[in-house]
């Protein structure tokens, strides 16, 4: 959360976090260089080398990326690999960047015409998949991708309203199917072995079977058994289902709703945290607010407000504790609105 | 402790002790899914050739310039054991993805006598593979060192071998012999079509039963360049039918391009 913008807020966690990403990076450039050079070093040219180890890098480290969000939903443990992830993303960009701009250098540069132009009309085969010029996908999705590292930060995400700004960032998935073609028509006709197949078939069904599991995971939260409704209140559950500083979420009307127990009170706010739509409900209250588990943003319970200078906010709800049942007004109030929490 | 308290807020210095745990044991998973996945990925490369490209070392060979079948340069390499002269032509390629019929048109204008008269030295970068060897002229104007009026004319000629039809692939030749790895296939397509369309000489390379490669230069029906025109058959597989000829070390295949390329292999195979 933020007042004002910095390049980055940089924290001790982040650090370790950088300094882990950029140790990995570098042990799997050394190993596939070493590799290479052990194995085929009176073939392999340096460009060569370049090109395919940033490449092999990059798509390994979109695996990587994509598999973080369903991990965190299925278990919370795996949060903090969702809390400093633009870094990854930025800097996977980075790396298929150098493995895209040597690609172009080295198959289309000092020809006869704009390397740019080559890479569109050198092969023309677009009516055919097999022929597919693969080297355009690869193109495009670097457009993706660079677009995404471009706006990753906080001050885009404001800008460009965290709607557009979510939109731009699930075009990532566009930019991954096209990259499977990249790879398939690219490499796999060339090498006659069929590893790379199997690699990015694993890759793909665990990146889709993740993705299923916690969309189902996600579907079974928050749903009630039979929707028990009086004077626009709907019965959820009793104060002793939630546990204390934690919070029970309610799907109704369309509404996501985290309902908070703390300091013996209850508040109910919207689900949504303004960052970037990271679910409140499996956040925590801590020192006097609700803190999103993705990000830390906070917001007070009563209001639904970031605490000042912040300015982010959400929608409340009204409640009643009637016989030791909560019941929730699932229509919101406007984002911010201060209502009188229910005392236990 | 429960599990209540563990929440982790990343800029808090610290994480929870199970939830630092837990990442710990998912980063010592990842280090080592990366050294396989890395070590996997580096093994599969299978398709690679011994290619030699020696780029920024310079060289100079002396001998004949020709402009016909494509521009080369005929070097004397020895004697067979009857003691004949032994004769190898070395292709002459530009800087970059660039022929180099321009370059050596410019250099016979600078030449007074016949090329047939003349021993000329040239400077560029040697590209070789499988007993084929070609020379970028580097230095692209200042490639020509040296002309040297000769006592007597030399002939070099093509002498005819017959028809033939091969299944193969049509590529470039100064990425296929030396600068590109592999210089044949799929994922260089683009890049063989970009230097036969700035007229470096196609070559038709083609695998008799013994495994042994063969490599035609190729050429028109009547022994023109037709690199535009072979553009949509380039890294593919394909059938083609010709006349062959010999020069020196290089076979050469004339064939007409409307009727006898085929995008599929040739019938009978
Ligand atoms: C302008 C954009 C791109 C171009 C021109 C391009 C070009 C190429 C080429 C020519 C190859 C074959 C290289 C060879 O084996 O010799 C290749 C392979 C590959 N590309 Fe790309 N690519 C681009 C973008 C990307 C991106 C964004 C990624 C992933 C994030 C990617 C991942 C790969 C992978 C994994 C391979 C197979 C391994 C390899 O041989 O490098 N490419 N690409
Ligand atoms: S703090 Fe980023 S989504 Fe809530």
């Amino acid at each position: 959360m933020s007042a004002t913008y910095q390049p980055v807020l940089w924290n001790r966690q982040k650090k370790i976090y950088d300094w882990v990403m950029f140790g990995l990076i570098i042990l799997f450039l050394a190993i596939f260089i070493g590799v290479s050079l052990v194995l085929f070093g009176d073939k392999i040219t340096g460009e060569t080398l370049i090109i395919r180890a940033f490449g092999s890098l990059a798509i390994t480290m979109l695996h990587i990326i994509l598999m973080i969000g369903p991990l965190a939903r299925l278990n919370k443990k795996f949060l903090p690999l969702l809390y400093n992830r633009r870094h990854l993303g930025v800097t996977m960009f980075f790396m298929a960047s150098i493995h895209g701009v040597f690609s172009i250098l080295q198959f289309h540069s000092m020809g006869d015409i704009n390397p740019l132009v080559s890479l569109f009309t050198s092969n023309v085969n677009y009516a055919t998949l097999a022929e597919f010029p693969f080297q355009v996908l690869g193109f495009f999705s670097l457009i993706i991708l660079f677009l995404m590292a471009a706006t990753s930060h906080d001050f885009w995400l404001k800008n460009l309203s965290p709607k557009v700004w979510k939109t731009l960032h699930l075009l990532v998935y566009l930019a991954y199917a096209m990259l499977i073609f990249h790879v398939m028509l690219g490499v796999i006709q060339l090498e006659k072995s069929p590893l790379i197949v199997i690699l990015l078939g694993i890759g793909m069904l665990t990146v889709i079977g993740l993705h299923l599991a916690a969309g189902y995971r996600q579907k079974q939260l928050g749903y009630l058994k039979e929707q028990v409704e009086k004077d626009g209140f709907v019965k959820v559950c009793t104060p002793d289902d939630i546990e204390d500083n934690r919070a029970k979420l309610v799907h109704l009307n369309g509404e996501s709703i985290a309902i908070f127990k703390y300091e013996n009170k209850l508040s109910a706010i919207n689900n949504f945290c303004k960052h970037q739509n990271g679910s409140l409900s499996e956040g925590k209250f801590v020192n006097g607010c609700i803190t999103c588990p993705w990000h830390g943003y906070q917001y007070l319970a009563h209001n639904g407000s970031s605490p000042p200078p912040f300015t982010e906010k959400v929608a409340t709800y009204h409640l009643q504790l009637i016989d030791n049942e909560i019941w929730v007004n699932p229509t919101p109030e406007p984002e911010g609105t201060a209502i009188e929490p229910v005392l236990l | 402790m429960k599990s209540n308290d563990e929440f982790y807020i990343g800029y808090f210095p610290k994480a929870p002790k199970s939830i630092a745990k837990w990442i710990m044991t998912s980063v010592i998973i990842l280090v080592i899914s990366i050294a396989i996945l890395s070590l996997l990925q580096a093994r599969n490369q299978e398709n690679l050739q011994a290619n030699n490209f020696e780029f920024g070392k310079i060289t100079e060979l002396t001998g004949i310039l020709q402009t016909t079948p494509v521009p080369n340069l005929v070097i004397h390499n020895g004697q067979d054991i009857n003691g004949n002269d032994l004769f190898q032509s070395v292709l002459l390629i530009g800087l970059g993805k660039f022929g180099s019929d321009s370059l050596v048109s410019f250099f016979k204008n600078k030449i007074d006598l016949p090329l047939n008269q003349t021993e000329v030295t040239l400077r560029g970068t040697l590209i070789y593979s499988d007993g084929k060897t070609l020379l970028e002229l580097t230095e692209e104007e200042n490639a020509l060192v040296k002309s040297v009026p000769l006592d007597s004319s030399i002939t070099i000629s093509s002498k005819k071998i017959g028809r033939i039809e091969l299944n193969g692939e049509m590529i470039d030749s100064k990425c296929y012999f030396g600068v590109m790895n592999p210089g044949y296939g799929k994922p260089h397509r683009s890049c063989a079509i970009r230097c036969v369309s700035g007229g470096i000489p196609p070559v038709f390379w083609s695998t008799t039963e013994d495994k042994a490669t063969q490599y035609y230069i190729v050429l028109g029906k009547n022994g023109e360049a037709i690199n535009q025109q072979v553009l949509p058959y380039i890294a593919d597989p394909i059938c083609i039918k010709g006349e062959v000829y010999q020069y020196l070390d290089w076979h050469i295949i004339q064939t007409d391009i409307e009727n006898e390329i085929t995008a599929k292999g040739c019938s009978g195979f």
